[in-house]
């Protein structure tokens, strides 16, 4: 089943949480790759503590989980590649773009109200 | 009329979000508009189990008689719902096991998600 | 547009939302436990008028709790009803949590 492009509409995905701590950030993923599957246009916001899931060199079978990296490498392989990233998430964790594991695009504080407002679809995980 | 497509993120116990949720979709049919579907994605997967809550699961039993009375969709979003050991009666039958939720509640895939949230004016996550 | 924070602060679910909403062009709704920073004299309702937002608890999660004669007086009150009329009147919808 195909979405007909008529109904393709602006999704933003806005993450808020660390990787391993709750099932939510993966199954969030989930929902971001059936979207795109289904026609969507699909962009990932990354605040707070999410950010740490955009951290290279994880280990997750070190507690049996998947590496959360990699998930997140390979969805511009999925037409997904808007990444966004609030600038104070990274600065109070002592990261920078350059860190992390997909080509972000940095916004300033006052950057994230117009960016959620330029969508048709917010949803939180 | 507004139409609304609602994401449920939590099960009953561990967050007030599905009776938010619940009394959202009452008002909001109460007022004229449409509940395209509910879908219960995460741990919100646990509104549509029979087996939570004693003696009866009262907000799945809630659920059900609005969603009978006014055609909503309840989707359990069916790899939350597997993680979990939610089945309906199509899944149980596949896996020969006893379904622990049943209709309107069905299992279905993200696509259902994308497909209501789409097609909607609104779409409103209840979260975790 | 709309924002929905669900958590009782101090939580960064309150910070986020007032960090990454526009000021005056924001409507929030406090929901659930989020109403308790709608209670006067708190820092948080103070955040929240200063913010220059506005700002809407809901109604039965406030009875809920017995701080109906504590909210802020600038601060509006809508049941289901009008929380749902908030949704309809604004886009998108951003639940903070």
């Amino acid at each position: 089943m195909n979405t007909p492009e008529s109904t393709a509409k602006r999704w933003l995905l806005v993450f808020q949480r660390p990787p391993y701590g709750s099932a939510l950030a993966r199954e969030a993923v989930d929902v971001a790759l059936a979207a795109a599957a289904f026609g969507q246009q699909v962009s990932l916001l990354f605040l707070g503590n999410s950010v740490w899931q955009l951290l290279p060199n994880q280990q997750g079978d070190a507690i049996g989980h998947k590496d959360f990296d990699r998930q997140l490498g390979a969805l511009p392989m999925y037409d997904i590649d808007q990444f966004f990233v609030a600038a104070d998430a990274l600065t109070a964790r002592g990261l920078a773009a350059t860190d992390l594991v997909l080509p972000v695009t940095v916004l300033e504080p006052a950057a994230i109200a117009p960016l959620l407002a330029s969508h048709d679809i917010v949803l939180s995980f | 009329m507004t139409t609304f497509a609602l994401m449920v993120q939590s099960s009953p116990l561990s967050s007030q979000n599905a009776t938010t949720a619940l009394n959202f979709a009452k008002a909001a049919i109460a007022a004229g508009h449409r509940v395209l579907r509910v879908f219960f994605f995460h741990d919100g997967v646990i509104c549509g189990d029979d087996r939570a809550g004693y003696p009866h699961n009262e907000p799945a039993t809630e659920w059900k008689a609005l969603a009978s009375e006014h055609g909503i969709d309840l989707v359990l979003c069916a790899p939350s719902a597997l993680r979990r050991g939610v089945v309906d009666e199509g899944q149980a039958a596949r896996l020969g096991r006893q379904p622990t939720a049943t209709a309107p509640f069905a299992l279905s895939g993200l696509g259902q998600w994308v497909e209501a949230a789409a097609a909607a004016d609104r779409v409103v996550t209840f979260g975790v | 547009m709309l924002h929905i924070v669900n958590k009782a602060p101090p939580h960064s679910a309150l910070d986020r939302c007032l960090r990454y909403s526009n000021g005056s062009q924001a409507i929030i709704l406090l929901i659930e436990d989020g109403v308790y920073a709608a209670v006067v004299g708190t820092e948080w309702a103070q955040q929240l008028l200063d913010s220059g937002a506005t700002i809407w608890v809901l109604e039965p999660d406030v009875e809920a709790r017995g701080i109906g004669g504590r909210i802020e007086p600038g601060i509006g009150r809508v049941d289901f009803s009008g929380f749902v009329e908030l949704c309809c009147q604004h886009h998108p919808i951003q639940s903070w949590y």
